[in-house]
C-alpha cells in the first residue's frame, strides 16, 4: 500500500473542511470527512499500488508503447518533433515531464475580428522541428502565424486519478464571476461537452484525446479512436454513457461495492475521429491495441508519493494555506476512492498579461491557465507553461493576475518562512529522484570496459573526477546558467542517451544544419552558423531559416562512447591509410581530415573537431548556447552571446570535468561473441575497406570499425552542408561499435535500420553495397547479425 | 462567456470594424421556442447498416429525404406515408447533403458528385469537373444552384482553395474564392440562402462568405472555429453553428453578426430554424438543443443516442427530423434517423 503521511492528512483536513462547508445543505446531516484515498501513491513512474495483476501486465505493455521509437517507415511524420511518447515525458522517469530541450512551439493566426486560428491547422498549431517529406526537413512556421508560444511538457502522473474526480468536485470551486469577492475566480473549460481537466488550459477532457492528439501533432502517428467496448475495459472505464462498469473496481479500489455509471461523464476517453496523414504509411499507424495499452498505462500511473512531514514542511503547509496558495492549488479534490491530493482545482485562472501566451483553447483566453497540480513538483522543473521558471521561487514570482495577492503575500513573508513554503512544495513528491539532471542519484556505474563505464580502472581521484564529469554531462542548464538564447539541448545527455548516458541520440534530437548554395556551387552559411537551433529562450520566437536557405542537412547524434580511445589513435596511423588520389585503384580513396590550422580532425560527421576538449567546447556552445572561456590553443566554442547570463557561462572546470568523463568513457561493449562468418563476409564484400575493424590505441587495439578518414558515400547529386576544409560530400567513416543501439543511421539519420544504412551507401561505398545486395539472404542475415553484435 | 459582435462588413472594409453590443443573450425559455413542451425524439431508423446519414430535408412531414452511406457507397432514403425506405441512387461514394427546390431534389457528395432528381424521375449524376468532396448544396431555383466543398485532409500547398460551385441551368462551374482575411480553409461546408441575391456559405477557420447577386465577399464573424451549417427565417435572421470541440452559434440580425460559445455543448453540425426564429441544433455525442428566437441560451433535448447527429430539418406541422451516425468512428458506419414532435 502507498504511504500516507501524517502531514498530508493534516493539510488535507483543511481541504476537507472546505469541501464540506461548501457542499452541504444547512439542514443536512453532516457527513464524515472524506479521507485521502488509499493505494494511490508510489514513486514517480510506478503503477498504482491498487492495480490488479492484469493491470500490471497492461501497464508494462503500455510502457513499451510509450517508449517505442517510431520510424518514418512505420508512420513517423510527415512532420514531427519526437519519435516516441516518452521523449517528452521522461523526467524524472517515463510518464513525467521534460527539460527545456523538449519545449515546443504553438503558433496561430489571430485575425482582425478576433478569430484565433491554430497554424499549422492540421497539427493544432504545433510547430514541427523535422519533416520526412522530401525537401521539407525543417518545416517553417507559416508566415501567417502572428502568435507564438512555447510549451514545456507536463507530467502524466496521477492522470487516471484526476479523470476519476467528479465534475461536481471541480465545479464546487468555480467562481467565474468572483462572487465571493476574493479576487480569485476560477472557471471551467469544456471539450466535446465534457469538463476539461488536462492540459495547460484544461482544454482536454479525456486521456485518450490527451494522448492521440499529441501523438499525431508531435510524432505524426495517426490512430483511430478506441471503440466503446475498449473504453469500457480501460482502467478508468470511459465509455461515453458510463454503462459498463465501475470506476472504483476499474482501478482496483476495494472499498466500495460495485455499481454502474459511476463515471457517468465518461470523461477519461471521449469521442474522437480517425486521424489521417499523407506520409504514405497506411492509417492508422498505431493499432487500437497499442492505443488501449498506452491509455491504460497513463491511467495507471500513480500519484507521486509525498515525503514524510518534517517540522519545516508542516510550517510550510500552514503558510501555503494561510497566504492563499491553496485557494487555487486546492490540496485535494474528491474522487470515488477518496480525496485526491493533486493540489489543483483544475480550473482556469487569469494569470495576468505577462504570462499571457496568445493561445485560445476552448473557453480559455490567452491569460487563462489551469491551476497546475503540484504533486511531484520537486522532480519536474522547469516550471510554468513554457518552462520560463528555473526554480519554484521564480515560478511563484511569475504568478500575477488573480494570483497577484498571493504572490505579494509570499513576498511579504520572512525569508525563513518562504523557505518553509518552498520546502513544503518540494515535499509533495519527486524529491530524491533527480540531482540536477536525469540520472537518478543512485544510478550505478557500469563496470570498467562495459558500455557506460570507464575505459580503464581509475584511481580514487580519477574516479571522483569521472563521476563529476558524468554528472556535469547529465546536468541540465537553466536560463540563469546561460542556456541559450538558442539551443538544441539543455544538457549533453539531452542528445546522448542511447543506450546509456554518453550514447547516441534518436531521430528526434537530430541537429538541423542549413545554408545557401549558389549557382556556382558555393556554400554560404547563415550569420548564426549552420546550426538551426530547435529551441529559443521563452522570450524569443523560434529561429527560422531564411527564404534563401536552400540546403538542409539533419545530423544524427553519434555516440560519444569511446571518444577517448579514438583520440588515442596515433595521427600517423590514421593518415597512413589515406589514399586521396586512389592510387591503388580500388575505387576507395580516404582523405585525411586535416583542418585549416593543420590539426587532424577526428570527431563529428565531418571529422572537423580535433580533440575531445574541443568537442566539448563546440557542443556546449553550438548545442546548448553556453559560452566558454578562452583557453590557449582551443578554437571551438563561443566566447560571448547576447543572453543575460555573464560570460563565460561554462567555466573551464566544468568543461574539463566533462572532457575527462568522455576521455575515459569506455567504447560500446560487444553484445556477446562476434560471428566469425559474419566477420568474414564483412571483410569479403569490402565493408572493412573503410570500416577498419580496429586501430591501435594508446592502451591497445580500439575496435571502432572505422578508418577515421573522409569518404564520399553520398547519393549522386547530393548536396550537403560544408565545413571549413571539407568537401560537402565527404563524411568520416562512422564507427560501427555499438551500432545496434544507435539508430537511426547515416549522417542525416535517414536510415532507420542497419540494412537501410548499407543500402544508402553510394560513391566509394557503392561496391560494398552492391556486393551486399548480391549476397544470399542467409549471408545478409549473418552480416547484419554480426554488425548488430558489435 | 465569450461574445463576439461585429458589424456585417467585408474584409475589404475592415476600417469599419466595430464592436456590436446589444444582445445580452437572454432569450425566452426554450420551451417556448416554437416546439411544444414535452418534445421528444424517437428513432425512425435505427442502426442502419447502409451507413451514416449526413443530411435530411423535406417538402413535408411525409416527403422527407435523407442521404449518407458508407465512404464508397452513398445511399438515399425517403420517408413517405408508409415510413422510411431506401431509394434508388446511382452508384458512387458517400452523399453529404440534400436540398430541394420546386420539384427538384439536389444531392451533393464525395468525389465531386452531384445528383439531381426532377419530378418523379430517378436521381441522375451530373458532371461537375471536380473530385474533392462536396459538402453542401442549395438551390435558389433550378437554374441557380450552389454547391460547396473541399478536401479537409488535403496536404498544405495542394490547390488550397475550397470548392465554390455554381450551376446556371446548363453546367456546373467553379467560382473563384473571394479575398480572405486569413489563410483559406480547406473546405466550405454548407451553403444556404434566402434568395438569389442573398446566399451564404460557411466553412473551416470561421470563414463566412455572402453572395449579393453580383459577387462573393467575406464577412467577419469573429471566430476561428469551423462553421458547419446554417439556416434562417429570413434575410434578417440567420444562424450558423459549428465548433469542433465546443458548440458555437453565430447570429445575423440584419445588421451584425454576433457569435457565442454555447458553453457545455459539444461541436454542432446541424441547425434548423422555424419561421418564427426558433432554432433547433444537433451535434456531436447525440447533442440536441433548442434556442429561442434571437437568443443564445439553450435547452437540451434528450436524443437518446450518443452517435453524431449531423443534420436536422423541421416541417411546418412541428415535426422534426435529425440524422446522423457513427461517422466519428472508423467505417463501416451505422446510421440513425430521429423523429420528433
Amino acid at each position: 500500500m502507498g504511504r500516507r503521511s501524517k502531514r498530508l492528512d493534516a493539510t488535507l483536513m483543511w481541504a476537507t473542511a472546505a469541501i464540506f462547508a461548501g457542499g452541504c445543505d444547512d439542514e443536512a446531516e453532516p457527513e464524515a470527512p472524506a479521507q485521502v484515498a488509499e493505494g494511490i501513491f508510489a514513486r514517480p513512474g510506478q503503477i498504482l499500488p491498487s492495480a490488479t495483476e492484469d493491470q500490471q501486465a497492461l501497464f508494462a505493455e503500455g510502457l513499451q508503447v510509450a517508449t517505442r521509437r517510431f520510424t518514418p517507415e512505420e508512420g513517423l511524420g510527415p512532420q514531427f518533433n519526437v519519435s516516441f511518447c516518452a521523449a517528452c515525458h521522461e523526467k524524472p522517469t517515463f510518464g513525467g515531464a521534460a527539460g527545456r530541450y523538449r519545449n515546443f512551439y504553438l503558433t496561430a493566426e489571430k485575425t482582425a475580428d478576433g478569430a484565433f486560428l491554430p497554424t499549422p491547422e492540421e497539427r493544432g498549431g504545433v510547430v514541427s522541428s523535422y519533416g520526412t517529406t522530401a525537401g521539407v526537413p525543417r518545416p517553417r512556421v507559416p508566415d501567417t502565424a502572428n502568435v507564438s508560444a512555447q510549451r514545456n511538457p507536463i507530467p502524466f502522473f496521477g492522470v487516471g486519478l484526476m479523470a476519476e474526480i467528479t465534475d461536481e468536485a471541480i465545479l464546487a470551486h468555480a467562481d467565474p464571476d468572483d462572487a465571493d469577492g476574493d479576487g480569485i475566480s476560477g472557471r471551467p473549460n469544456y471539450s466535446d461537452g465534457y469538463l476539461g481537466r488536462f492540459g495547460n488550459k484544461s482544454q482536454t477532457a479525456n486521456i485518450e484525446g490527451f494522448i492521440r492528439g499529441p501523438l499525431n501533432n508531435h510524432a505524426g502517428i495517426t490512430s483511430n479512436p478506441l471503440t466503446e467496448e475498449e473504453r469500457a475495459m480501460l482502467p478508468v472505464p470511459s465509455n461515453a454513457d458510463g454503462s459498463f462498469g465501475d470506476v472504483r473496481q476499474g482501478l482496483g479500489y476495494q472499498g466500495a461495492p460495485g455499481g454502474h455509471g459511476v463515471l457517468r461523464q465518461g470523461q477519461a476517453a471521449a469521442p474522437g475521429t480517425p486521424l489521417f496523414d499523407n506520409d504514405g504509411v497506411p492509417d492508422p499507424e498505431l493499432s487500437n491495441r497499442e492505443l488501449f495499452a498506452l491509455v491504460s498505462w497513463a491511467m495507471l500511473l500513480a500519484a507521486p508519493a509525498p515525503d514524510d512531514p518534517t517540522p519545516q514542511t508542516e510550517r510550510g503547509a500552514g503558510l501555503f494555506a494561510e497566504i492563499g496558495c491553496a485557494t487555487c492549488h486546492v490540496p485535494a479534490l474528491e474522487g470515488p476512492r477518496g480525496l485526491i491530493p493533486l493540489y489543483s482545482d483544475l480550473l482556469l485562472h487569469d494569470m495576468g498579461p505577462d504570462l499571457a501566451d496568445g493561445q485560445e483553447m476552448g473557453l480559455a483566453s490567452p491569460s487563462e491557465f489551469r491551476t497546475q497540480p503540484l504533486w511531484g513538483l520537486a522532480a519536474t522543473a522547469p516550471y510554468m507553461h513554457d518552462g520560463r521558471a528555473d526554480t519554484l521561487e521564480e515560478a511563484i514570482a511569475a504568478h500575477a493576475g488573480e494570483a497577484e495577492g498571493v504572490r505579494a503575500a509570499f513576498n511579504a513573508l520572512e525569508a525563513a518562512d518562504q523557505a518553509d513554503v518552498i520546502a513544503f512544495l518540494k515535499s509533495l513528491g519527486g524529491a530524491g529522484e533527480v540531482d540536477g539532471g536525469m540520472l537518478h542519484p543512485d544510478s550505478p556505474v557500469p563496470e570498467v570496459g562495459e558500455t557506460g563505464g570507464p575505459d580503464r580502472a581509475l584511481d580514487e581521484a580519477e574516479m571522483a573526477l569521472w563521476l563529476k564529469g558524468r554528472k556535469a554531462f547529465d546536468h541540465e542548464f537553466y536560463r540563469a546558467d546561460g542556456l541559450g538564447p538558442y539551443f538544441n539541448g539543455d544538457s549533453c545527455r539531452a542528445c546522448h542517451f542511447d543506450p546509456i548516458i554518453g550514447g547516441a541520440g534518436p531521430i528526434g534530437v537530430n541537429v538541423m544544419r542549413t545554408g545557401t548554395v549558389d549557382e556556382a556551387g558555393e556554400f554560404t552559411a547563415p550569420a548564426y552558423g549552420t546550426i538551426l537551433a530547435k529551441i529559443s529562450d521563452p522570450t524569443l520566437r523560434r529561429r527560422e531559416h531564411g527564404t534563401g536557405h536552400n540546403v538542409f542537412e539533419p545530423r544524427q547524434t553519434p555516440t560519444t562512447l569511446g571518444l577517448g580511445l579514438i583520440e588515442s589513435v596515433p595521427e600517423a596511423v590514421i593518415v597512413e591509410a589515406a589514399d586521396p588520389e586512389d592510387l591503388d585503384g580500388d575505387g576507395i580513396r580516404g582523405v585525411a581530415p586535416y583542418m585549416r590550422d593543420g590539426r587532424l580532425g577526428r570527431f563529428g560527421w565531418k571529422a572537423d573537431i580535433p580533440s575531445v576538449k574541443e568537442f566539448v567546447r563546440d557542443a556546449m556552445s553550438n548545442e546548448l548556447g553556453m559560452t566558454v572561456a578562452p583557453v590557449d590553443g582551443m578554437t571551438f566554442g563561443f566566447l560571448a552571446d547576447d543572453d543575460e547570463a555573464a560570460d563565460p557561462e561554462a567555466p573551464v572546470e566544468l568543461l574539463d570535468e566533462v572532457a575527462f568523463f568522455l576521455e575515459h568513457l569506455a567504447g560500446p561493449a560487444p553484445k556477446g561473441d562476434l560471428d566469425p562468418q559474419g566477420a568474414e563476409i564483412f571483410e569479403a564484400i569490402g565493408c572493412a575497406d573503410c570500416h577498419t575493424p580496429s586501430l591501435p590505441g594508446a592502451n591497445g587495439p580500439v575496435p571502432l570499425y572505422s578508418d577515421l578518414l573522409l569518404h564520399d558515400v553520398a547519393p549522386p547529386g547530393y548536396v550537403g552542408i560544408t565545413a571549413p576544409a571539407r568537401d560537402p560530400r565527404h563524411y568520416r567513416t562512422a564507427p560501427l561499435w555499438g551500432i545496434a543501439d544507435t539508430a537511426p543511421y547515416m549522417h542525416d539519420g535517414s536510415a532507420s535500420s542497419v540494412e537501410a544504412a548499407i543500402e544508402a551507401h553510394y560513391g566509394e561505398g557503392q561496391g560494398a553495397r552492391d556486393a551486399y545486395m548480391e549476397l544470399s539472404a542467409e549471408d545478409q542475415g549473418r552480416l547484419l547479425g554480426f554488425l548488430e553484435a558489435l | 462567456m465569450k461574445r463576439r459582435g461585429l458589424l456585417a462588413i467585408t474584409f475589404a472594409l475592415t476600417a469599419g470594424l466595430a464592436a456590436c453590443g446589444g444582445d445580452d443573450g437572454e432569450g425566452a425559455p426554450a420551451a417556448d421556442a416554437g416546439v411544444a413542451e414535452g418534445f421528444t425524439w424517437t428513432e425512425g431508423v435505427s442502426d442502419a447498416a447502409e451507413g451514416t446519414f449526413m443530411s435530411v430535408w423535406g417538402a413535408g412531414p411525409e416527403d422527407v429525404w435523407a442521404v449518407g452511406g458508407q465512404p464508397e457507397a452513398g445511399v438515399i432514403f425517403h420517408r413517405g406515408p408508409e415510413g422510411w425506405a431506401q431509394a434508388e441512387a446511382p452508384e458512387g461514394p458517400l452523399l453529404n447533403w440534400v436540398h430541394g427546390v420546386g420539384d427538384e431534389i439536389w444531392v451533393a457528395g464525395n468525389g465531386g458528385r452531384i445528383l439531381r432528381r426532377q419530378g418523379d424521375g430517378a436521381f441522375e449524376a451530373m458532371e461537375t469537373g471536380v473530385e474533392d468532396p462536396l459538402w453542401g448544396i442549395w438551390a435558389a431555383a433550378p437554374d441557380d444552384v450552389w454547391a460547396v466543398g473541399g478536401d479537409a485532409l488535403k496536404p498544405a500547398g495542394e490547390d488550397p482553395d475550397p470548392l465554390l460551385m455554381h450551376f446556371d441551368g446548363e453546367a456546373w462551374a467553379r467560382i473563384p474564392m473571394p479575398t480572405l482575411d486569413r489563410t483559406a480553409p480547406k473546405a466550405l461546408f454548407k451553403i444556404w440562402g434566402t434568395g438569389p441575391d442573398n446566399v451564404i456559405a460557411v466553412g473551416g477557420r470561421g470563414v463566412l462568405l455572402r453572395y449579393d447577386g453580383a459577387e462573393w465577399r467575406q464577412e467577419l464573424v469573429g471566430t476561428g472555429d469551423d462553421l458547419i451549417s446554417l439556416w434562417g427565417s429570413g434575410p434578417d435572421d440567420i444562424a450558423v453553428v459549428g465548433g469542433r470541440s465546443g458548440g458555437v452559434l453565430a447570429r445575423w440580425d440584419g445588421e451584425a453578426w454576433t457569435t457565442e460559445d454555447l458553453v457545455g455543448l459539444p461541436g454542432l453540425n446541424g441547425i434548423w430554424m422555424a419561421p418564427d426564429g426558433a432554432i433547433q441544433v444537433v451535434g456531436n455525442r447525440g447533442s440536441s438543443a433548442r434556442i429561442a428566437p434571437g437568443g443564445f441560451d439553450f435547452e437540451r433535448d434528450q436524443s437518446g443516442t450518443l452517435l453524431v447527429l449531423h443534420a436536422i430539418w423541421g416541417a411546418e406541422d412541428g415535426s422534426r427530423f435529425a440524422v446522423g451516425g457513427s461517422l466519428d468512428m472508423t467505417p463501416p458506419y451505422t446510421g440513425i434517423v430521429l423523429e420528433g414532435k
